[in-house]
């Protein structure tokens, strides 16, 4: 879909969930808006909205495009609406638990033993992250924290929006501080390589700007003094002043910041599973796992790779049970699986003349030859 | 908004610890207090969350929700590169006509979009502010305010000002208390004198970003190269003593040194783009189409220019300002047609700025303008849209002189649209939408000649000439411009022995500013008689009651004129000669 596409999609239905009554018309998005939209968003009682700036003008219509001051109210409204939300995840097919397995790499379905089922609670935080200095960049990260666990991770905001069951929350009360406090331990985790890399890139500049304005107002005294070695010490103070002015307004402009706002809270209340899984590989061993059908995510025991316990576990071809990172660590220096051919040709023998002149081997064909021998 | 860092856990390692504000227990209590807000409304507020993420300056947002601009890879270059190579701090010194204003805006607009900037302050000459405002609002949607008073600066956080008001105080004081995220400054080469008030306030302002908006950086030694820049980023060209000693060739300062090395540093700091072949503007040709007034109209044009001569020549010292103001409105509109000189005439015969004689005069004179049914000049303007099959433009600077032509044209039966600022933005869109299509003459008082492109045609005829030449630029610049490919005609009406004339003999005769890039006549008139404008200075000599002395005085005018233009030739090739290879890239 056009980015104007995808915001004529999420304007109308933001408006609609608001209450307001929108109908399309050749391209045009009719707005009709109860008093509590009008006032949200300072729009009269209909409105036409256009999303491509060729149209603007037409009917009268507004512009819907990034900038453009009523997409921003529109946005606004739409974050201050669904900042919680909860209900009960339906596992699509009755092998849910198999899938999930199999899709974190275990052996499954033939060696899987189900243990114990159960509804469990999970607690999705979303937050938005702000790393500001001289230039903005923004994520938006949701973090799944099981109730009562200190472990969590991140999912995508695809799943973090997958479509629940109404069902009702009363007596779940889950712990939300200590879920959040959770959570935003596990986005430091996760934004870390970013943030350290936009802080770095902050202070090279910063420490740049310092260097160049140290040299040319610390070198523009040396000069003043040296033009008039006495009675200058008042010019020498004004440039001194300047020089600390400037440092301020450079400190200012490129000292890194780093927030995060929290953006919605979802409780969810998810079949979970602990299972039995017998790992094949070299010293092939048993293992209890956690499976739910909401994150689809396979949980439990601790990291062979690392040693740590919260999060996601994969299986690797064998037979290692690691977390994401170790994981990823592993499939990028994983050993070639076989020896690669050489490209060296081999020492000439009386029998195999042929195969010294091509790094194919004795069977390969030249080019040419295939063609020949294809023929016309 | 307070706010915490994680503390006590792992990630405190990190040297740059997120902070988490206080506010979002208020949403952890949400869950405790009633009903979630529903799928639709959670999944929303995600997906607002993700639309509205800004990630770096990867690409420019702005562009769809721009009005009226049309997209240029230079253009769009140069904002790029002041985003993200010069981090805000740039001088932008395109060759006059390829739209620095348009770039300054981009990169403002990006930054509003972003949430970086909010307080932004544009200091330009005085004559260009209302130009300023129009086209932030207009174009980037950006609603901008001129200062009018001292409490505008804290009033209105996106403000224009003259640099002359605001370097003087109460203002000075007011606008060096506040943080401004940007300064634009445009005709940055105001700036080059270290010394003057003018450099001082700006290099005083508290700022975050800042851009310097100049085609001449250099306009006569390269000391002021060292002043831009160094008001920008102090120590790019490293101190003065230095600057000097490496880059400065000669004893005038005009002849620079490691020429290489120069440009290498003027590199990070400046964004020149030069008319290469993709921007070359197709040639323009001008034709005069003079006009001997008929005895009626000639006898009504002297007899106000009389009265106007009159009342100035006895009392300039002491007329009220506004009486002055109304006599060269007077003396305007009378170049423009009877019509329009009538209802001020009309007006002014009750007016207590004048004498009972003098309001007796304005009568007789109002009731001379009132009995002229028909001008000389509409019956050329027929005869000349006879001659022709293209669309064209017509511009005067009276509503009533547009009304008059509406009715001689509708009479020959030549299909119009009309646009003038009393109509509404609908009306006003469709006026250039229905000429665009099938009207063939677009007829316009200034209104129209501020931010409308119209360069699918191609001739232009000024009905009558406003005395500020910057306005006829702008008119031309409606259809000469980025984007124009054919030949483009600029047809000036004027009636023989009236201030017309002497306009077409200083700005047509003198500099040829008709076949002048639009930008370039700013630079040329820009020091030309100090404070006073072109508008005063053509008055002063209009008024004078001896022919002799008008004669001496327009000649002495016109040479002062052709200097300026010689020297703004000068100063191009200074330029060019530095600068060209700094924007080797950003030429076609």
């Amino acid at each position: 879909m056009s980015e104007a596409g995808v915001l004529r999609a999420f304007v109308a239905e933001a408006l609609t969930d608001a209450g307001a009554e929108v109908t399309e018309q050749g391209g045009v998005l009719w707005v009709r808006s109860p008093e509590s939209v009008r006032q949200a968003l300072e729009i009269p009682e209909t409105l036409a909205l256009v999303f491509e700036p060729d149209r603007l003008g037409e009917f009268g219509a507004e512009l819907i495009a990034p900038g453009s001051f009523l997409l921003e109210r529109i946005l606004q409204l739409a974050m201050r609406r669904g900042r919680w939300d909860g209900g009960r995840a339906e596992p699509a097919s009755d092998v849910w638990i198999a899938e999930a397995l199999s899709a974190a790499g275990f052996p499954v379905p033939r060696d899987a033993a189900l243990l114990e089922t159960g509804d469990g609670v999970l607690v999705v935080f979303t937050f938005r992250v702000v790393l500001l200095s001289d230039e903005k960049r923004e994520s938006f990260h949701a973090i799944v924290v099981p109730a009562g666990s200190d472990a969590s991770w991140e999912i995508p905001a695809e799943r973090a929006e997958a479509v629940l069951s109404p069902t009702s929350l009363a007596g779940l009360s889950p712990d939300l501080e200590a879920a959040h406090v959770t959570a935003r331990r596990t986005l430091q985790e996760v934004t870390r390589p970013t943030v350290e890399a936009f802080r770095k890139g902050a202070l090279v500049a910063l420490e740049e700007e310092v260097r160049r304005i140290f040299g040319y107002f610390d070198g523009t005294v040396g000069e003043v003094r040296a033009a008039a070695p006495s009675g200058a010490e008042d010019v020498v103070r004004a440039i001194e002043a300047e020089r600390d002015r400037r440092l301020t307004e450079a400190l200012e402009r490129f000292e890194p910041h780093a927030s995060a706002s929290l953006c919605g809270v979802r409780v969810v209340l998810a079949p979970t599973a602990s299972v039995r899984v017998w790992r094949s590989g070299e010293g092939a061993r048993e293992a209890e796992v956690v499976v739910d059908a909401f994150t689809r995510s396979v949980r439990g025991p601790a990291c062979e790779g690392c040693g740590r316990t919260p999060g996601p576990r994969s299986c690797s071809p064998s037979g290692e049970i690691l977390c994401a990172d170790c994981a990823a660590t592993a499939a990028a220096s994983a050993p070639l699986r076989a020896r690669p051919r050489s490209d060296t040709p081999r020492p000439r023998r009386r029998d195999a003349s042929a195969a010294g002149r091509s790094p194919r081997g004795s069977m390969a064909r030249s080019r040419s030859a295939s063609l020949r021998r294809r023929g016309p | 908004m307070s706010a915490s860092p994680e503390a006590g856990s792992p990630s405190t390692e990190s040297a740059l610890p997120l902070t988490f504000p206080e506010e979002d227990r208020a949403i952890l209590a949400l869950v405790s207090q009633g009903p979630p807000d529903g799928q639709r409304a959670w999944r929303l507020n995600g997906l607002a969350h993700r639309l509205s993420l800004v990630q770096g300056f990867d690409r420019l947002l702005g562009w769809p929700s721009l009005r009226g601009v049309t997209r240029y890879e230079h253009q769009e270059r140069a904002a790029l590169r002041v985003l993200r190579e010069m981090r805000g701090r740039a001088i932008l010194a395109d060759e006059v006509g390829l739209g620095k204003t348009v770039e300054a805006g981009l990169v403002l607009k990006e930054y509003a979009i972003r949430g970086l900037v909010r307080r932004v302050l544009v200091l330009t000459p005085p004559a260009l502010r209302t130009q300023w405002r129009e086209e932030m609002r207009e174009k980037f949607l950006l609603p901008f305010e001129v200062l009018r008073s001292v409490h505008d600066w804290e009033r209105h956080p996106l403000l224009i000002a003259s640099l002359d008001t605001a370097k003087r105080e109460p203002h000075g004081a007011a606008a060096r208390g506040i943080a401004w995220d940007l300064v634009v400054v445009d005709e940055a080469h105001r700036l080059k004198n270290r010394e003057s008030r003018n450099w001082r306030f700006v290099a005083g302002l508290h700022k975050k970003y800042m851009l310097l908006l100049t085609a001449t950086p250099i306009q006569n030694d390269l000391d002021e190269l060292f002043n831009l820049v160094s008001l920008l980023k102090p120590g790019q060209l490293h101190t003065y003593d230095e600057f000097q000693a490496r880059y400065v060739g000669s004893r005038d300062g005009r002849v620079p040194a490691r020429v290489p090395e120069l440009r290498g540093r003027l590199r990070d700091v400046m964004v020149r783009n030069r008319r290469g072949i993709s921007f070359t503007l197709p040639p323009r040709r001008v034709h005069s189409l003079s006009v001997r007034l008929s005895p009626e109209e000639r006898r009504l044009y002297d007899d106000v220019t009389d009265f106007i001569r009159d009342a100035w020549g006895m009392s300039v010292a002491r007329l009220p300002l506004m009486a002055k103001l109304t006599l060269i409105v007077l003396q305007r509109e009378i170049g423009s047609s009877t019509f329009a000189a009538a209802r001020t005439l009309a007006k002014l015969q009750d007016s207590p700025m004048f004498s009972p004689d003098d309001r007796e005069r304005l009568a007789n004179l109002a009731r001379e303008a009132l009995a002229i049914q028909e001008n000389v000049k509409a019956s050329r303007l027929r005869d000349f849209l006879r001659s022709t099959d293209e669309k064209v433009l017509v511009f005067t600077q009276y509503l009533r002189t547009l009304e008059y032509l509406k009715g001689v044209l509708q009479a020959d039966g030549v299909t119009m649209a009309a646009y003038h600022g009393g109509l509404a933005p609908a009306a006003k869109d469709a006026a250039v939408c229905a000429f665009r299509e099938d009207r063939r003459v677009f007829l316009s008082t200034e209104a129209g000649g501020e931010g409308r492109n119209l360069q699918f045609a191609r001739t232009l005829v000024n009905y009558d000439l406003p005395w500020n030449p910057l306005r006829i630029e702008q008119r031309i610049g409606r259809v000469h411009r980025l984007g124009q490919e054919r030949e483009v005609h600029v047809v000036n009406l004027w009636a023989e022995d009236t201030v017309e004339e002497y306009l077409i003999e200083l700005l047509d005769r003198k500099i040829h500013m008709f076949e002048l890039v639009v930008g370039e006549l700013d630079l040329i008139l820009g020091d030309l008689a100090g404070r006073k404008s072109f508008e005063e200075l053509l008055m002063e000599l209009w008024t004078l009651k001896a022919a002799e002395a008008r004669r001496a005085a327009l000649q002495r005018l016109g040479a002062a004129l052709v200097r300026a233009r010689v020297q703004y030739d000068v100063v191009q090739e200074r330029n060019d000669e530095l600068l060209r290879p700094v924007s080797e890239e950003a030429t076609a």
